[in-house]
């Protein structure tokens, strides 16, 4: 970490001294302990109250050339909330999907009888298996 | 992304913010490649300024024209690329022209300070390569107070009203000179130790006159920073050599100067090395050594003398070769011709004796004690050559002789050998010749 304040806290000598208070305001309130806490204050204190060493610590800080960097591109627009006084009883209900309409007949899957799944019926229509006989023997 | 289709999708802001990340890394690869310290924190990324800065430098600025720097003639775009790819060497030339005098001034600043903390880290890691990078700060520095614009404007930025617009503006200016006592602390710190780092600042101390060059500043500037250099290092020097004449002063205090000189001037002849053949040591043993030799002297106790002064024969010589081209130092003539004398009268024979003798009296032909020493091993020579003469003399050994005593009478007429020598030579002048 530098020994220099205006790099230690990340702050551009030529923004002025508001621009150093609030930085290090934020930072104090940031603190981890009393220590940091203090350290952040002696180093407000070299910086606004003694402009010499403020401009000191100003030549012995790398100075910010770099291209600002801009806005953030724009983000992608969001799709529009959904009013539900526009929806009507049809547009709740879940369809079948296209692809089984476009599937050929002959692999189409054999519609299913509601009474093979009663727990009653279904059992009934199924034969036992010969196992199962054994079984019962 | 692909290339050129990517980039040509991308807006200002995009390239802008991809040519930052490009330069952190370059940044990142040419800290690790100059500092040569794993541990060692980076620069401030507001440092990442100078790899843009350097890349947007002209061909002129970049020092393309010099010969034998063909890295610096391939383009600065090149140079990055390579240096992403791991290959630093390019790039890092572009830090080391020949001159910086045509490089931005924020640029400079810039240089001033990745250079320096480059000097820093090598400090710790490898202090005797510290010297050039410091040699490159401080130039940058002096072409930063050249240009003096640039420093001014900080300065009016930085503390606005607070500070009267000259007096900020003159604080500013001081920057290089700062540099200067900033190295000058560290010499001075690693003086009392003699540590690398320590001589590695004497040396960037010493060598200013290069950094001026390279910041191609001009007279004024020039001068102030050399003699600012000058007397940091002869107070780095000084600091070094304190602990030594400390001790001498002690050992004097209990009557020991005579038998202890020796043992504590000899941490002289380590310093000197340190201090890279430093005049100031020099002057400082020949100051110390000279009343003790005296002392011993009149004791004709010429071992201790011999061994009192044989080790600091080299010294001697350095300042005598200093005083020889350099008129201006005439005023270590006299000592240092007196150390010639004193070994002039340990040598073994009296043509030895006369050779170094001459040697004195060339340094310092005023030398009181030098003419009367050189004097005597002449009328030695002459009236040992007329001892020798046959009944029948040869005029050429007579002529010899004759202008021996002569010369020996003019560098001191109230020698009590030049009697009986000249005696000698009238009773040889009555003789045959041939």
């Amino acid at each position: 970490m530098s020994d220099n304040p205006f790099e230690r806290y990340d702050i551009d000598p030529r923004e002025g001294v508001r621009a150093i208070t609030e930085r290090l305001r934020e930072l104090a309130e940031d603190a981890k302990d009393d220590d940091e806490r203090r350290s952040i204050r002696a180093a407000w204190e070299e910086l606004t109250m003694h402009p010499a060493r403020r401009l000191k610590a100003a030549l012995f800080a790398h100075p910010e050339t770099r291209a600002p960097l801009g806005a953030a591109p724009p983000r992608a627009a969001r799709p529009r909330a959904i009013d539900p006084g526009d929806l009507s009883w049809r547009e709740l209900v879940v369809l079948p999907p296209v692809e089984g309409a476009l599937t050929p007949r002959a692999s189409a899957p054999r519609p299913r009888n509601p009474l093979d799944d009663d727990p009653i019926f279904g059992s009934q229509a199924q034969p036992a298996t010969k196992e199962t006989r054994t079984d019962v023997r | 992304m692909s290339g050129a289709s990517g980039a040509a999708s991308l807006r200002a802001e995009d390239l802008a913010l991809l040519e930052r990340l490009e330069d952190d890394e370059i940044l990142a690869r040419l800290w690790a490649w100059h500092a040569r310290a794993p541990g060692r924190p980076p620069p401030h990324r507001r440092a990442a300024g100078m790899i843009a800065l350097l890349r947007a430098l002209p061909a002129a600025a970049r020092g393309a024209g010099a010969p034998a720097s063909n890295e610096r003639a391939r383009g600065a775009g090149d140079a990055a690329a390579r240096a992403r790819a791991g290959d630093v060497g390019a790039f890092a030339a572009l830090l080391e022209p020949p001159s910086v005098a045509g490089w931005p001034p924020a640029l400079l600043h810039h240089a001033a300070l990745y250079c320096g903390e480059v000097a820093d880290a090598l400090d710790e890691s490898a202090p005797d390569a510290s010297a050039p990078p410091r040699i490159r700060s401080l130039a940058a520095w002096l072409a930063l107070a050249q240009e003096e614009r640039y420093l001014a404007g900080l300065a009016r930025a930085v503390v606005g009203d607070a500070i009267a617009g000259d007096e900020s503006a003159r604080l500013a200016g001081e920057a290089p000179l700062q540099a200067i006592d900033a190295l000058g602390a560290r010499a001075a710190l690693g003086a009392r130790a003699q540590s690398a780092a320590g001589r590695a600042a004497l040396r960037a101390l010493s060598r200013v006159r290069d950094a001026c060059a390279i910041a191609g500043c001009g007279e004024a500037l020039r001068a102030r920073a050399i003699a600012r250099a000058d007397a940091r290092r002869a107070e780095a020097v000084e600091a070094a050599l304190a602990p030594i004449g400390e001790a001498l002063d002690e050992a004097s205090a209990r009557g020991e100067a005579t038998a202890r000189a020796g043992e504590i001037l000899g941490r002289a002849v380590p310093l000197w090395h340190w201090a890279e053949y430093d005049e100031a040591v020099e002057r400082f043993v020949v100051d110390r050594i000279i009343p003790i030799a005296w002392e011993i002297y009149r004791e004709h106790a010429w071992a201790r003398l011999r061994a009192l002064i044989a080790p600091f024969e080299p010294l001697v010589e350095s300042l005598a070769a200093r005083i020889r081209e350099d008129p201006e130092k005439i005023a270590y003539a006299g000592p240092c011709a007196q150390m010639l004398v004193f070994r002039s009268e340990l040598e073994s024979t009296l043509v030895r004796q006369i050779a170094v003798g001459e040697r004195a009296i060339a340094l310092c032909p005023t030398h009181r004690n030098g003419r009367l020493v050189m004097a005597s091993y002449l009328c030695d020579s002459a009236t040992r050559a007329l001892q020798q003469m046959p009944i029948i003399v040869r005029r050429k050994d007579l002529a010899h002789a004759e202008a021996q005593i002569a010369r020996a009478e003019q560098l001191y007429p109230a020698s009590p050998k030049l009697a009986p020598a000249k005696r000698l030579l009238d009773d040889a002048r009555r003789r045959p010749a041939l």
